[in-house]
């Protein structure tokens, strides 16, 4: 927000996760204490057995004092476990706090200055080739969700969390009078495995993205697995095509996929083309969208079946609206956005950022060299052709801060002929099951004819 | 000997609830290295310590009860000792 605060949230995320860590480590040594004191007592008893054997009476003052060590010792671990749980509690509830507190400022701050913002929301507009910039398209939205009567009392939610239930909302609406609901997402086609060799820094994803954009309508629906090595493989996929037909899963209807159900009809077909492509279970596999596609990168690396087969550590994005998605802390994950572009600011929300390896960077709209070769009459305008975010990448690898150089570096590909598959994907009519196909028949059976 | 596997077992759970305290303390001691600026952090981290200082207590209590383990252990084996050697006896 601005101004300086005793708070950090990766600080209190820390703290309340050492915290529970030290309330279940006190738990097991209150067990493992306790197990000793029932092991000392019976000890203690089977030795006056023993000697009650040999018509004698016999005691451990050792084994007795042990006892009662061990006793203090349980009490003083069940009450370090019950203050390290309190602790933990206030520290969770302190985050939570503040993060309410925060968007409550934030909501105050938008209700006030409404009619400003809207006016340099026109005036941003007006100056962008007609196109909202990412800010002021995340604003844009926000200034919605005031507006809308159930979230302009409840000024807890951040504006990103607003938008994430606006948009689930609205795809699940969607999806309900859609055909494509009753689809399912499979491989129906490849092509011969290439060779192909790339640059080895940042833009080489730039290269392997630009063998799947634009290549004609014979094209669409493609996705690509690169073989990095013998246990790494990157996938790459595209961006939002203009595919009418209903078949091609990379269309408009494939954001309201990623964005309302997290891009799960997606998982087998990827996972598919993963396996055909060589990798083995445990092999890495780097994932890396452009636009649409980088949102259905973000929902993918979360996905519990492909995380249990493979290692999913690494991603990239590309003008991506991926704000309201919560990548998971291990992954480390490059995000490019053009400050000119609207697309990333569709989500409402920055991108988070949350983990220590999480990084985006921002650019200053399209370099004076790139913009003749960009086209200002697309949808969404230069700024967000892959073209431009080529160029970024370029600049990054020109030029890196240095702290993001050892960042990118764990992004580098080898210079060496790798091989690339392109799969060919496509929503079909779901199949029914043996049940579902049993329960239809039986219905037929006992419906009656008409009179 | 009869109690020496019963012993070896309790040795072995009281070394690994040591090790297991020390680490907690280590890891409470990590949130020091965090930013506690205000009032109310500095009063957390206070309390972070005062758990940290009841770890040394267990801690303390676990090594004596290991002191108390090995004076009972030569203690039974004495015993042992003498049961046995009243049972013969008779």
């Amino acid at each position: 927000m601005g101004y300086d605060v005793n708070y950090n949230q990766f600080d209190y995320a820390k703290t309340y996760e050492i915290c529970q860590q030290v309330s279940r480590e006190l738990a097991e040594i209150k067990e493992r204490v306790l197990t000793s004191q029932r092991a000392a007592t019976q000890c203690q008893n089977d030795l006056a057995v023993a000697a009650m054997g040999a018509c004698m009476a016999v005691r451990s003052p050792n084994l007795d004092a042990l006892v009662w060590r061990l006793r203090a010792a349980v009490f003083h671990a069940e009450s370090s476990a019950m203050e390290s749980t309190k602790l933990s509690s206030t520290i969770g509830q302190a985050g939570r706090n503040y993060e309410s507190a925060e968007n409550r400022v934030e909501h105050q701050i938008l209700a006030e200055t409404f009619v400003q913002k809207l006016d340099d929301v026109i005036q941003s507009i007006k100056n962008n080739n007609m196109r909202p910039p990412t800010e002021q398209m995340e604003t844009i939205l926000r200034l919605f969700m005031m507006l809308r009567p159930d979230f302009m009392f409840d000024r807890k939610m951040s504006f990103g969390d607003q938008v994430e239930i606006q948009t689930k909302e609205l795809t699940a609406l969607l999806r309900h009078f859609s055909s494509r609901r009753d689809t399912d997402i499979v491989i129906t086609g490849q092509d011969p495995p290439q060779e192909v060799q790339v640059n080895g820094g940042p833009e080489s994803f730039y290269e392997l993205h630009s063998m799947l954009e634009d290549r004609g309508p014979e094209e669409n629906g493609k996705f690509m697995v690169v073989e990095v090595d013998e246990h790494t493989y990157a996938v790459i996929l595209p961006g939002t095509q203009n595919d009418k037909s209903g078949h091609d899963p990379w269309d408009y209807w494939g954001n309201a996929d990623a964005l309302g159900i997290e891009s799960e009809n997606y998982v087998d077909a990827i996972a598919d083309a993963i396996e055909a492509s060589g990798a083995k279970e445990g092999d890495e596999v780097i994932m890396s969208g452009y636009s649409q596609g980088g949102i259905h990168v973000a929902q993918l690396m979360k996905n519990k079946f492909l995380n249990r087969k493979y290692k999913m550590n690494k991603m990239i994005t590309l003008g991506s609206p991926i704000g309201g998605i919560d990548i998971p802390d291990r992954v480390r994950s490059l995000s490019v956005e053009d400050d000119k572009d609207m697309v990333p600011g569709t989500d409402g929300t920055p991108n988070k950022n949350r983990g220590r390896n999480h990084y985006t960077t921002i650019f200053d709209g399209p370099r004076e060299d790139i913009k003749p070769l960009l086209n200002d009459d697309s949808l969404f305008g230069a700024p967000h052709q892959l073209k431009n975010y080529g160029d970024h990448l370029r600049e990054l690898g020109e030029n890196p801060k240095p702290e993001i150089r050892e960042h990118l570096r764990q992004f580098q590909l080898p210079k060496t002929p790798m091989k690339i598959r392109k799969f060919k994907i496509e929503r079909v009519p779901r199949r029914m099951t043996e049940k579902q196909q049993e329960e239809t028949e039986r219905r037929l059976k006992n419906m009656t004819l008409p009179h | 000997m009869m109690f020496s596997a019963t012993l070896d077992s309790m040795a072995f759970q009281l070394d690994d609830a040591q090790k297991t305290t020390r680490f907690a303390i280590t890891q409470l001691d990590s949130i020091g290295l965090l930013t506690w600026k205000s009032a109310a952090g500095r009063a957390f981290y206070e309390r972070v310590l005062e758990l940290s200082s009841w770890l040394e207590g267990l801690n303390r209590e676990l090594v004596e009860a290991e002191a108390y383990l090995g004076a009972a252990t030569r203690e039974i084996q004495e015993l042992e000792l003498q049961i046995m050697q009243q049972k013969l006896a008779s």
